[in-house]
């Protein structure tokens, strides 16, 4: 919400927590900051409230829209609407986060967008012109994740199975009240107060928007998953993590999805090694995860093991040409290798 | 929505909060290695490092707890005979959220057992987000009023609400209700600006110098009111994380060591009371959240003196237990509480 000078005013004394350096306001390096956004002085917005504390909020200043033209546009930013979309126009200046200054925006969550190389946020804010209902505002976030595979990682650590998805950048959902999206190395987050058909109408016309500027992508970060099985695979389980792939501890990074075998579930990861010598090697490695002996596992792939382990069930890991996979969470080493043989024969 | 649905689609082993497992239930064979004794001296005290330590009290609450060639400060608004074997009661509803909140400390004696006639108490939640209540990032704004009357009818002469937000602190505190209500009732409600910071040297494990907030720490009682939620870092937060909005200046080194910090943070900062927000769950994509299908109602209301105890209560709502939390574990050596709760707990159901 675009706030008044006295508010803003008073933002520059605050130190905000999380936000910046001591003394300063939370305006991120590269815009205009907190300080650029202007609009008339209004009530309740930093004002004294006699005796009460230093603030009213008991009133609140209506959304005012911020000219396109004024807007710092770069990076992520140059994909964000400036025209009205869906009754929302913008009504905050774009600011612009590094991963140094992340944190400042979004404190401790920061780190996982870290963890998956982020290299630059651009964030305004969407409302009703003229409205004061706060939860009608809408964030935007453009996150430059660097890579595809790392934007598709963060974007399906934030997937549940209830959302709904969409045909939106290379995989989207929305949730009620917020919308995510990636395509590239683009990740967008949308996210408002409040929930329902009318807000997810919104949420996804604003998201429409900043798809169609932005760049096209083949989503080629995705080929290996698509190596995996098919069948008995659950919807919109895929996933990317930088360590502990499939939740194993020592797996290191790798796609993963879940599976339903005969009612259990099991998970099936995958990663790229680069070549045959490659992965053969970091099989090799990756016999520590198993502990104890592992046993050999014929005619899975060029070379698999497998083993009991405390916490994931029966193991299989496996190498065939440049990538090592495997199954895990399986107590049955029979369907464990079953499954292990048609991820094998995928790769 | 479904809550065993949620924690089987989630990260229920390997975590990203938890990079190396500890084998086993580290709760179930640890005890409390030692007790620190709210007095004019002292008590042994786990510090920092894990070693046995000296605790000195001084007059203006200060303590410090050297431990070998280091020193934790202690800031310790316990009362005497409230810290030891603190019982831990969870009210559940369906009652609103103020009968609960009352059921829960009366159950442990009552607000007038903690607060004296004449104190200035400062509330800390958590308003960190800009966020409205259904969205469960912050504490739920009638949790924070009720402590609030509670309060006042034990006889505060002010009653002040404040927290270190991470977004914009006028929206968080006027987005998550809490400043409207806190107002309204007659608390004072202060925002994190900067002359309400000191620098302090905490000496801890990996927190120095920072600057703290000054309401908080001069305060004669200190109540904390956290949220219970999943934080994507450190797993479950509630009570003892909820001590980060005390602090100013660049928080997010802190969360290359989260569990550590945490840890500090609650070994500083000792509060009269807790009361931790369990009405509203967010249960993924914590700390802030956004979508309300992240969110459970559950209806549960705890409080304690014990806010090991009451985190390690906590992570249940979330399927977590408390080997999976490495700062329960660091808390708990420390002695600033007791993650073994079990034998503690009283369970109430509030229909009222």
């Amino acid at each position: 919400m675009k706030r008044s000078v006295g508010f803003w005013a008073a933002a520059v004394v605050l130190t905000a927590g999380c936000g910046g350096e001591e003394g300063t306001a939370t305006s991120a390096p590269g815009t205009g900051g907190a300080g650029s956004a202007t609009g008339a002085a209004g009530p309740g917005t930093g004002a004294a409230a006699g005796g009460t504390g230093d603030a009213d909020f008991t009133k609140v200043d209506p959304f005012k829209r911020v000219d396109g033209a004024t807007l710092k546009l770069e990076g992520g930013g140059k994909f964000l609407p400036t025209d009205p979309v869906e009754g929302m126009v913008v009504v905050d200046a774009v600011r612009y986060y590094t991963p140094e200054s992340l944190s400042e925006l979004i404190d401790g969550e920061a780190q996982s967008y870290v963890d998956y190389g982020v290299k630059a946020l651009a964030s305004t804010e969407y409302a009703p012109e003229g409205g004061t209902n706060a939860d009608l505002r809408v964030t935007a976030h453009v996150y430059d994740m660097g890579t595809p595979q790392m934007a598709f990682g963060r974007y399906a650590e934030s997937k549940a199975d209830e959302y709904r998805y969409l045909k939106l950048g290379t995989d989207g959902y929305v949730s009620g009240s917020t919308c995510v999206f990636y395509r590239g190395p683009w990740l967008v987050e949308l996210s408002a107060g409040a929930e329902g058909p009318e807000m997810e109408k919104k949420l996804e016309g604003l998201a429409r928007a900043i798809e169609a500027k932005l760049p096209p992508a083949d989503g080629a970060e995705l080929a290996l998953l698509a190596k995996l099985p098919g069948d008995g695979r659950k919807a919109h389980s895929e996933r990317y993590a930088v360590q502990n792939a499939a939740e194993m501890d020592g797996l290191g990074a790798g796609f993963w999805a879940r599976y339903d075998v005969a009612g259990k579930e099991a998970r099936v990861f995958a990663r790229p090694a680069g070549s045959a010598d490659a992965a053969k090697k970091a099989l090799a490695e990756l016999k520590a995860v198993l502990g104890g002996k592992p046993e050999a596992v014929p005619g899975v792939g060029e070379e698999a093991l497998a083993a009991k382990t405390e916490y994931h069930g029966e193991v299989v890991l496996l190498r065939k040409g440049g990538t090592v996979a495997g199954v895990t969470e399986l107590a049955d080493r029979v369907a464990a290798v079953e499954l292990a043989k048609k991820v094998a024969a995928g790769l | 929505m479904d809550i065993d649905k949620i924690r089987k689609g989630k990260r229920k082993k390997g975590t990203r909060y938890g990079p190396a497992r500890m084998k086993g239930d580290a709760g179930a064979d640890l005890t409390r290695r030692e007790l620190f004794k709210h007095g004019a001296v002292a008590g042994a005290l786990v510090a920092a490092g894990g070693v046995s330590a000296v605790l000195l009290h001084d007059r203006d609450k200060r303590v410090r707890v050297t431990a070998g060639g280091g020193a934790a400060l202690v800031r310790d608004f316990t009362l005497p005979g409230t810290a030891k074997g603190a019982p831990l009661v969870v009210a559940t509803g369906p009652a609103a959220a103020e009968a609960m909140v009352r059921a829960a400390v009366d159950a442990l004696g009552g607000m007038a057992k903690f607060i004296a006639r004449g104190d200035v108490v400062v509330i800390k939640p958590n308003i960190g987000w800009d966020r409205n209540p259904k969205q469960a990032a912050n504490t739920n704004p009638e949790v924070v009023t009720a402590v609030i009357k509670m309060a006042m009818e034990a006889g505060a002469k002010r009653v002040i609400v404040t927290d270190g937000s991470c977004n914009d602190p006028f929206r968080c505190f006027s987005r998550s209700g809490i400043g409207k209500a806190a107002q309204e009732i007659g608390a004072e409600v202060l925002l994190p600006a900067e002359h309400r910071f000191r620098k302090m040297d905490l000496k801890g494990a990996v927190l120095d110098e920072w600057p703290v907030l000054k309401p908080i720490v001069e305060a004669d009682k200190v109540i904390n009111v956290p949220v219970a939620k999943h934080h994507n870092l450190a797993g479950f937060t509630a009570s003892m994380k909820n001590w980060y909005g005390l602090l100013g200046g660049r928080r997010n080194r802190l969360h290359q060591n989260i569990d550590m910090s945490i840890a500090d943070l609650a070994t500083f900062l000792r509060p009269t009371l807790v009361v931790v927000d369990a009405i509203n769950v967010l249960v993924r994509n914590g700390p802030q959240g956004g979508s309300l299908k992240d969110v459970v109602a559950m209806n549960k209301v705890a409080a304690s003196t014990d806010q090991v105890a009451l985190d390690a209560w906590g992570c249940t709502l979330l399927g977590l237990t408390r080997d999976k939390l490495p700062y329960l574990k660091i808390g708990h050596e420390r002695g600033i509480g007791d993650m073994n709760f079990e034998s503690r707990l009283t369970e109430i159901k509030v229909t009222g």
